[in-house]
């Protein structure tokens, strides 16, 4: 039996969601511009080297990198074969945020701007290819900015902060173009956005640009939803999410500290 | 009515392929194993104050995560029957809350079982 349940008042369901609100990436505690990390503060190395530099002379070696799982290749972003603050020079990517957010801003912005609505939950790679012979006026076989004028960003008004900031001020094309016009030619092909999406998948399909048959979707709206019996972390018995069934609804607010 | 926060695995740990952190910012290690997941769960929900909430972990092999396609965040909600009366999109654009508390208003409202 669940450890807790709450009774959906008003006041209760707001107060929850507005707190599952800050769950999203990153929205709970910046309040300066992502962008601008100071070199010198990069947490990221203060945080290494307190924990693995056992011999405190600014080098993690491999044997002080003693992670249980832990692969040195993953923190050792500059491959020099040791961890230093070189590698975290400008942040936890090594300087690469702000490249970081010029793709999620033109992911953002290729969600949007290619999918059919059918399921708004992930981008397909044959809506990629209809969505752009539906734009390409001239059937050149990639997008100019004049082509994709009319194209609409997402609307980010109830996203968080950082969202927000990421997003103001870009349209579609220019976004798009800053990461995936390979060639600088000032279009995008069907090619070029192709590559680019393949680069962010990282396995899991958060954007899926695989073929639908292989993309994960999660359960649709009327199918039965997968059981499960997870620990809480405040301790206590197991929750099984079946044994809601015939006794009440369950909301699910899944998410990290990232 | 029940609510859960469904910890999932990090969107951005250090050691990932696109590591945040820093500043204000959590820095986080890929959990190896369920405790230490756990403990992240708990500082997280600490420090973004969502204690009066139960949380469930799901463990390392990601299975849950995976059964419902919920990385990095996603809402749903489960009908009284067992069915989903409500996917929300892929975080963070598909991430809506607003959307989630007219599916609760509406499964409360009608009652999972009317129609059955």
């Amino acid at each position: 039996m669940p450890v807790v349940r709450t009774t959906a008042r008003p006041l209760q369901l707001v107060v929850a969601l507005a707190a599952a609100l800050s769950l999203t990436a990153c929205v709970s505690s910046r309040d300066d511009e992502f962008m601008e990390l100071d070199p010198a503060q990069d947490s990221a190395w203060a945080f290494l080297s307190a924990k693995y530099d056992a011999d405190g002379d600014g080098t993690i070696t491999a044997e002080e990198y003693d992670r249980p799982g832990g692969d040195l290749a993953r923190v050792d972003r500059n491959e020099d074969g040791v961890i230093t603050v070189a590698d975290y020079a400008g942040g936890p990517s090594g300087g690469r945020e702000a490249q970081m957010m010029r793709m999620m801003r033109a992911r953002g912005m290729a969600m949007t701007a290619f999918q059919d609505d059918e399921d708004p939950s992930d981008l397909k790679r044959t809506e990629l290819v209809t969505a752009v012979a539906r734009l390409d006026a001239d059937a050149s076989g990639a997008l100019d900015a004049e082509e994709m004028a009319g194209v609409e960003p997402p609307d980010v008004s109830g996203q968080p902060p950082m969202v927000r900031r990421m997003m103001a001020g870009a349209t579609p094309f220019a976004a798009l173009a800053e990461v995936a016009d390979a060639d600088a030619d000032g279009s995008l092909s069907t090619d070029e956005l192709t590559t680019f999406f393949d680069s962010m998948d990282d396995g899991d399909a958060v954007w899926s640009m695989r073929r639908p048959k292989k993309a994960p979707q999660g359960p649709a709206q009327g199918e039965p939803a997968p059981d499960f019996t997870l620990t809480p972390t405040a301790g206590g018995d197991p929750v099984t999410l079946s044994s809601f069934a015939g006794d009440r609804p369950v909301a699910l607010i899944f998410g990290s500290y990232t | 009515m029940a609510f859960y926060v469904v910890y999932i695995r990090e969107a951005h740990p250090l050691d990932g392929r696109s590591p945040m952190g820093g500043g204000n910012a959590p820095i986080v290690e890929d959990p190896v194993d369920l405790i230490e997941r756990n403990d992240v769960a708990r500082v997280c929900m600490t420090r973004l104050a969502l204690e009066p909430m139960p949380a469930l972990v799901d463990d390392v092999d990601d299975a849950v995560n995976r059964a419902y396609a919920a990385a990095p965040d996603r809402l749903y909600l489960v009908a009284r029957d067992g069915t989903i009366a409500y996917r929300g999109g892929r975080g963070p654009f598909g991430f809506l809350p607003e959307e989630l508390a007219e599916a609760i208003e509406a499964e409360l409202g009608t009652g999972g079982d009317t129609f059955n």
